[in-house]
């Protein structure tokens, strides 16, 4: 099937397998790496993307149905200038290995956005479907909640 | 929580998501393309092949092949110093199927896409055997034989007569403890990409956490070597040869390790499916596979014995663990490692067993054989302090282990009684209320400590340090980055053990033809390759030196070489002249220094015990009706030397508490008993921790200095964070509920058991907590 998408701000015209999932377009088809596959299963997290500001984990979306542009990892900094969550996470070492990371920095934007950071246990609770197995959860709370606070230089 | 200013090296590539694990890597990163592999695996525990239809699979456009064992490359023995499941059964040998799981066959194909549709359409029929299976220990009683070696520690150990001295204790407390099996679930699933070289060589590139192991095993298997395998090894690691320059293993950081990464079964089945089709191949894992073709920790059920007398001093430690291991592999999780490291005490007696069970090989994970055992002596040290109406935190004071109780050496530096203040002061031990009481909210609360260690090794690393032209310095050691933080930590190590800043360093950690490095292992990776590192520093500052004050033109002219010091990238002579390195290495005649070191050889072995201590505290709250448990609080106070990375470290000993909390509540990796399936191998069912189940975390470090051992005054850090909250769980949940579990995780199941709070009329104090306490212990094991 035909299929144009708008990720990261620029328009792809595709020829998909129907059976493409939109984790496997990034990764596979357009060598955008950044997305990461931990169980092509919707359980971990990590595949974790934006569809019109809207998380969604991609390993469960089959790209042919995607109908609104995506925000991928590689599509928050501008310019080699980081997105203020993400210098969050750098200064608050809200991570270890990183496998897990791009999910959890997209899927932090979207909770603040969708109003579900107001209190730590609120965060606790909307960031539960990114799995951190190195358990870095403490730093990562942490960043959302300076993300939030808006206290973090600009850089 | 505070900003760090010194964000780790790989860190801003790591937000980005541009920090590259081996399925990411394309074309334009290794200088080649490769078809795209996937491992069909068996749906039989034990049995034979009796024929693999590949028809359908080989139909599909863009499946080139499909690879079983009739037509798989034989593989040579391999030695396996980590004792994984390839040393002693290698993929795709024969028609025998000996674990639910094993790999029978490997599609290779243009994409990813059609490898997996292929992998659907091949079709195995099994000829299941007739002999009885087993698949936990409990069904595996007439298996169990004793053995000499657990991992790298003894098997049996004896000192004095342990069991006679229990038997005329005044205090007895006998006990039967199961650690469930579990899985390292690491998030990356991982890949591994080969290509076989015109040379006859091979390039890999792969995540593994010892370079020098993994090099050596796949030259052996593929004959890339001669003589003899054990000689071999020893050769690189001790003299620094390499002989297997044909096999170019490239690591790549990994997407979480754990322990995983030494021997992994697909790194075979790359290189195999890779000579076979005669081209690149990238061999990616399922999600489920990890459980079968990756290593996990086995189940452990372990009987503990402590004899002592009326003030809780003990005399006798008696230790006899059942451990499960795969169908092949010589690893044994060292179960009795430690346990009379931790506590004087008279005399001990262990002794390991193991059962062959028909899974998949087991390995090294976070915390080997520590984990569970201390879980079990601090259970039972618990149950000793409640038994005999003594806090459990006096009790091990009672107890402290002044030298090595083992061997009697002075320990290099111990800690553990500034540990146990420290964290009591954080939870408010001394204050506590008493266990059983139910707060305002319904709630029962529960406060429980447990003794934390590790063993302190160093393992043989050698590194070469380049101080250029320019001022700058290059290393290069074959390390292992899996989150660990080493890589930020040995820069640093670098800089401050040359005199330069940390961005005159360059690490060169990934290729394929680096020195022999020492693996991320066992709590010991930043220490030896470290070590290595430092000496290689100071052949190279000493020759800077002792050049430069022979030299007029340089400031240091004419100085004692042993006056002059380099910090932060100048020379600095006591007269208080400077000089930019930079500009002292214009006037070298040769355009670099540099020293290979090699360090290690006698693994660190001194007049001085060495280990790492901590204390954790934890506080929980439970449900009267439900017994659900909260862990709300855990204080974890380490004394583990000098600390190269503060903010790095304590993310680091965080998750691994937060491991310690999953051991204690969640993690057990179940086989069904029909299958000899693991029946939650997925990330849904195999339960972690999230967000949502971390409690408020206290991690504090007690300053240490551990140069008496080392100039670089460290110890070993990775695991030791694991260590410990188990068993304090479980200890806050008799605090609170009077009802002692022995099996971790704490199920539901055991929990409910549990005397509910509004059937322990008047509402609880320490005393009838005691009492309770005293009728479960004489009632003995719940097993």
């Amino acid at each position: 099937m035909n299929k144009t998408l708008i990720i990261n701000g620029r328009s792809y015209d595709l020829e998909l397998d129907p059976r493409t999932t939109l984790l496997d377009l990034l990764r596979e088809q357009l060598d955008l790496i950044g997305t990461k596959k931990g169980c092509d299963f919707g359980h971990c997290g990590a595949c974790t993307v934006h569809i019109d500001g809207k998380r969604v984990v991609s390993c469960l979306k089959l790209a042919g149905t995607v109908d609104g542009p995506v925000t991928t990892i590689e599509g928050i900094d501008k310019d080699d200038q980081l997105h203020r969550m993400q210098s969050e996470f750098l200064a608050f070492d809200a991570y270890q290995c990183g496998y897990c990371t791009p999910g959890q920095i997209m899927s932090a934007i979207a909770c603040v956005a969708e109003g579900n950071a107001a209190t730590r246990d609120q965060i606790k609770e909307a960031m539960s479907g990114n799995l951190c197995r190195c358990s870095a959860h403490p730093n990562i709370v942490a960043a959302i909640e300076a993300y939030r606070d808006g206290v973090g230089e600009q850089r | 929580m505070e900003r760090t200013q010194r964000p780790r090296v790989e860190g801003r590539s790591k937000v980005r998501g541009a920090a590259v694990y081996v399925d990411d890597l394309r074309e334009r990163d290794i200088g080649f393309g490769y078809d795209v592999a996937v491992a069909v695996t068996s749906t039989c525990a034990v049995g034979t092949i009796k024929a693999i239809d590949a028809a359908a699979a080989l139909a599909v456009p863009g499946v080139k092949r499909v690879m079983t064992h009739n037509d798989a490359p034989k593989l040579n023995k391999v030695f396996t110093f980590g004792m994984g499941e390839v040393g002693e059964l290698l993929p795709l040998q024969s028609a025998e199927v000996r674990y639910y799981g094993q790999c029978v066959a490997v599609v290779v194909a243009d994409r990813l896409s059609v490898a997996q549709e292929g992998a659907r359409l091949v079709s195995v029929t099994y000829q299941p055997t007739k002999r009885s299976v087993a698949f936990e220990l409990k069904h595996a009683s007439a298996r169990l034989t004793p053995v000499k070696r657990a991992g790298i520690a003894p098997g049996s150990l004896k000192r004095g007569d342990a069991t006679g001295d229990y038997a005329s204790s005044a205090v007895k407390i006998d006990a039967l403890y199961r650690c469930a099996p579990h899985h390292h679930n690491s998030i990356e699933p991982s890949a591994v990409i080969a290509k076989w070289d015109p040379d006859g060589g091979i390039t890999v590139h792969a995540a593994v956490q010892w370079h020098h192991t993994e090099t050596v095993t796949i030259g052996q298997a593929f004959g890339l070597r001669g003589g003899n395998r054990l000689y071999d090894f020893v050769a690189r690691m001790f003299l620094g040869r390499a002989k297997e320059r044909k096999v170019r293993l490239r690591n790549t950081m990994s997407g979480g390790a754990f322990g995983r990464n030494i021997h992994p079964v697909h790194l075979f089945l790359a290189c195999m499916a890779a000579k076979l089709t005669q081209s690149a191949v990238k061999l990616i894992l399922t999600r489920e596979q990890t459980y079968t073709l990756l290593p996990y920790r086995g189940e452990v059920r372990q009987r503990l014995r402590l004899g002592a007398d009326k003030t809780g001093t003990l005399r006798a430690m008696v230790q006899e663990p059942d451990v499960a291991v795969g169908t092949a592999g010589k690893y044994v999780e060292p179960v009795g490692e430690v346990p009379f490291q931790l506590y004087a005490h008279d005399s001990h007696y262990l002794q390991h067993r193991i059962a062959r069970l028909d899974l998949n090989g087991v390995g090294w994970m976070r915390g080997p054989g520590v984990s569970s055992a201390v879980f079990a002596v601090e259970s039972a040290m618990d149950e000793l302090a409640y038994h005999q109406g003594i806090d459990p935190l006096e009790l091990r004071l009672r107890n402290h282990a002044d030298v090595n109780p083992e061997h009697g050496k002075p320990w290099s530096s111990k800690s553990l009684r500034e540990c146990y203040t420290v964290g009591a002061r954080e939870i408010g031990w001394h204050q506590r209320a008493a266990g059983g009481t139910q707060r305002a909210d319904g709630r029962i609360v529960g406060y429980g400590m447990a003794t934390s260690f590790d063993m302190g090794r160093q393992f043989p690393a050698s590194a070469t340090v380049e101080l250029r032209k320019d001022g700058n310095a290059v290393v290069a050691v074959a390390i292992a980055e899996l989150g660990q933080g080493i890589l930020s930590a040995l820069t640093t190590i670098s800089a401050e053990s040359l005199g330069l800043r940390r961005d005159q360093i360059t690490f060169k950690s990934f290729g394929a033809d680096l020195p022999y490095a020492a693996g991320s292992i066992g709590s010991t990776g930043t220490f030896s390759n470290g070590t290595a590192i430092y000496e290689a520093a100071q052949i190279v500052k000493r020759k800077l030196i002792s050049r430069v004050v022979r030299d007029k033109r340089s400031a240091m002219y004419g100085e004692p070489a042993a006056a002059v010091t380099i910090r932060d990238g100048q020379l600095r002579s006591s007269s208080g002249a400077t000089e930019a390195v930079s500009t002292a290495m214009a006037l070298y005649p040769a355009n670099s220094i540099a020293h290979h070191a090699k360090t290690g050889r006698t693994f660190g072995r001194s007049k001085h015990a060495k280990a790492s201590f901590g204390a954790v505290f934890v506080r929980i709250s439970v449900d009267p009706i439900t017994m659900h448990l909260a862990v709300e609080k855990m204080v974890g106070a380490f004394a583990c030397g000098r600390i190269i990375e503060p903010v790095i470290a304590r993310n680091q000993i965080s998750g691994g508490m937060i491991w310690g909390m999953g051991q204690a509540l969640f993690e057990e990796t179940r086989v069904d008993p029909g299958s000899g399936k693991w029946v939650n191998g997925n990330l849904a069912e195999a339960l972690i921790a999230t967000h949502a189940d971390i409690p408020e975390i206290d991690v504090i470090f007690i300053d240490e200095d551990d140069t008496a051992a080392h100039p670089l005054g460290m110890k070993g850090l990775a695991e030791i964070g694991v260590v410990g909250p188990a068993p304090a769980i479980a200890n806050a949940f008799f605090d609170a509920t009077g009802k002692r579990l022995y099996e971790l995780p704490l199920l539901i199941d055991d929990r409910l058991t549990a005397t509910p709070v509004a059937d322990r009329a008047p509402q609880p104090s320490l005393d009838t907590a005691l009492e309770t306490a005293a009728t479960t212990a004489q009632g003995g094991p719940a097993q």
